[in-house]
């Protein structure tokens, strides 16, 4: 169970929900939507990795930022900006070492959004 | 019901952009590449495209190019996730209406979307000005048979090609933007940019950073950069409309810019050169501001090159009749009501005697409201809005105060249009009574009767100061006029004695 820190750092929904004018269901849906498109995305991105492909990388990276977006998640879209930058520059341990704190708060996030579908 | 398109492979943004463009009656289809994306545009005619900087395919700038080699004026919004402004500047520049970044915010993405459309719409509809009868289902005609109405065709006729500044001028609903809009289409500048930007609807600073655009940090809340109207108008035509509610600051800026087509972004020390003709609108006596040192003499002087004054309905009295069939033309299509035929002599003889203070405009809605209410094929007096059956008196406003000792200014209303002068407290049964009643315009007419309230409210409150009013409601004091003579809201100083009994 995550502490209310590490969630306000992960999703802010006070800011997400003014921004869609209050509409909690809408919110609700957008949360859906990330359950089911985040996995197959992250799993593109541990591909380009594996397949040195920037461009692929890149791309990636910024699909994810932007199914983050909605959620205000400010670390992930953070990571995820990182990855796009260090990734145009090919896979150095550097990008590695961001993919894996990447990974790591997608699943915070992940769960963080599961909370807004109950 | 206008069409939106949304190209972006996030399907959670097609959804989110689906969803909150449904309030606004808007519909959407959706592209997830940009191949798509421009086969959709060929085929179904969007009014508006929201294009992601980043497809998979190809980047949104090169689908730009192809989007105005197919539809050179179909207002393109970028929705990007990047910090950097810089593309998004760069979209502007390449003739992109405007852009937003992502997380999107409903409310914005529905006002520029609905902006959009209307720029559109603007650049699109052709303006009638041979005084046919042919009811446009846009409303876009120019009517009028009268020499007057066929002087202001002549003129424009003439001056559209000119590249000089041209100032209309006209009381409220004679039909300034129509005359921009003729203008322009009729310039060699149509295959550019036509906005329309109304000076009184926007705070100063707001204005200022409208039309030239900010840099990042230059006022509290300009986390980036901007392009300003002037700027991404580049090779088009600008409406400043409402010219006489714009700050002296603004004014100062905008005669720089009519004299050398440069200027400076908000906060920003980089000269940018434009190429933008400016067309001004207004029905406030410049002339007396210019006296009043609240309008520049030397901007006056440049904007009054040539100026186009379109009559008050009441001085063509002769056009009103034709007004009329023609707004009864297009209220019967537009509100589906085929089986109206026309106006009983009673009701024509009322119009036609009527003082029309809001012009077109007034008669537009007028026709409307009397055909929605309608039950037969034959219009009756009854049918008309309140107002023009039992006139009420409208007081002189409060700068005309007499002498002697004045009360408390009381704010006094005729009933608004739809709502019959209930209060706030009626709203729920107001909105039963018009779900009754097949109403298809609900939106609008509950806004105007929170509004109608509010504004009355206020202005009571302030004692019918007007500025008082602006700044407890936050908008401008062009605003407070425009809906104080849309709600036909009296503000009368009743002049009492000081020995008089009620006391």
């Amino acid at each position: 169970m995550e502490s209310p820190a590490t969630r306000s750092v992960t999703m802010n929904t006070e800011i997400a929900l003014r921004r869609l004018n209050g509409k909690v269901k809408l919110l609700t849906a957008m949360a859906n939507l990330f359950l089911e498109d985040a996995p197959q995305l992250h799993e593109q991105l541990h591909q380009a990795v594996r397949a040195r492909s920037s461009a692929q990388i890149v791309r990636h990276a910024h699909s994810l930022r932007g199914l983050a977006a909605p959620f205000e998640a400010t670390r992930f879209m953070q990571l995820a900006e990182e990855i796009e930058q260090h990734g145009s520059d090919g896979v150095s341990s550097g990008l590695l070492r961001l993919v894996d704190e990447f990974d790591a708060e997608l699943l915070r996030l992940t769960d963080a959004v599961k909370t807004l579908c109950k | 019901m206008a069409l939106a398109l949304v190209v972006d492979d996030d399907r959670s943004m097609r959804f989110l952009v689906e969803k909150s463009l449904e309030e606004i009656q808007v519909k959407v289809t959706a592209a997830s590449t940009a191949k798509e994306g421009l086969s959709l545009i060929s085929a179904q005619r969007p009014d508006v495209v929201l294009l992601d900087i980043m497809l998979p395919d190809r980047s949104g700038l090169e689908v730009l190019r192809d989007i105005q080699a197919i539809d050179r004026r179909l207002p393109v919004i970028f929705v990007t996730s990047d910090n950097d402004s810089g593309t998004a500047i760069e979209a502007m520049h390449l003739g992109a209406y405007d852009y937003i970044f992502k997380p999107l915010d409903i409310l914005q993405l529905n006002r520029l979307v609905q902006n959009a459309i209307t720029s559109r719409q603007l650049m699109n509809v052709p303006v009638a000005l041979a005084a046919d009868l042919e009811a446009r289902p846009d409303g876009k005609s120019f009517v009028g048979h009268s020499p007057e109405m066929l002087e202001v065709f002549k003129v424009i006729g003439r001056v559209a090609a000119q590249n000089v500044p041209v100032l209309i001028r006209g009381e409220s609903g004679t039909g300034k933007e129509l005359a921009a809009q003729a203008l322009y289409q009729h310039s060699h500048r149509c295959d550019g940019p036509f906005i329309a930007i109304n000076c009184a609807a926007l705070p100063d600073t707001l204005l200022e950073s409208e039309l030239f655009g900010h840099e990042k940090g230059s006022f509290t809340g300009a986390d980036r950069r901007r392009v300003g109207k002037f700027e991404q108008c580049d090779g088009g035509t600008i409406l400043l409309d409402e010219v006489g509610d714009m700050a002296l600051v603004v004014q100062g800026k905008v005669l720089r810019l009519l004299q050398d087509q440069r200027f400076e972004r908000l906060g920003g020390n980089e000269v940018i050169s434009t190429d933008v003709r400016i067309i001004a609108a207004t029905n406030r006596p410049l002339e007396q501001m210019v006296a009043d040192k609240t309008f520049r003499a030397d901007l006056f002087y440049r904007l009054n090159g040539i100026t186009i004054s379109l009559p008050p309905l009441r001085s063509r009295r002769d056009d009103i009749p034709l007004l009329l069939k023609y707004f009864l033309s297009q209220s019967k299509s537009m509100l589906n009501k085929p089986h109206v035929e026309g106006l009983s002599p009673e009701c024509l003889e009322i119009l036609s005697r009527y003082d029309w203070p809001g012009n077109v405009r007034e008669m537009q809605s007028v026709v409307q409201q009397a055909v929605l209410n309608s039950i037969g094929p034959i219009i009756i007096p009854e049918f008309l809005p309140r107002e023009l059956t039992c006139p009420t008196r409208v007081d002189s406003a409060a700068s005309e105060a007499g002498p002697a000792i004045l009360a408390p200014v009381t704010v006094e209303t005729s009933p608004a249009p739809v709502t019959n002068g209930q209060s706030l407290g009626d709203i729920g049964p107001f909105i039963e009574q018009r779900l009754l009643e097949k109403s298809t315009n609900l939106s609008t007419e509950v806004i105007e009767h929170v509004e109608y309230y509010l504004y009355t409210r206020v202005l009571e409150a302030t004692n019918g100061n007007q500025s008082q009013a602006a700044e407890i409601l936050g908008v401008t004091r062009g605003k407070i006029r425009d809906r104080i003579k849309a709600f036909n809201i009296s503000i009368e100083k009743r002049v009492r004695n000081v020995t008089d009994p009620e006391d």
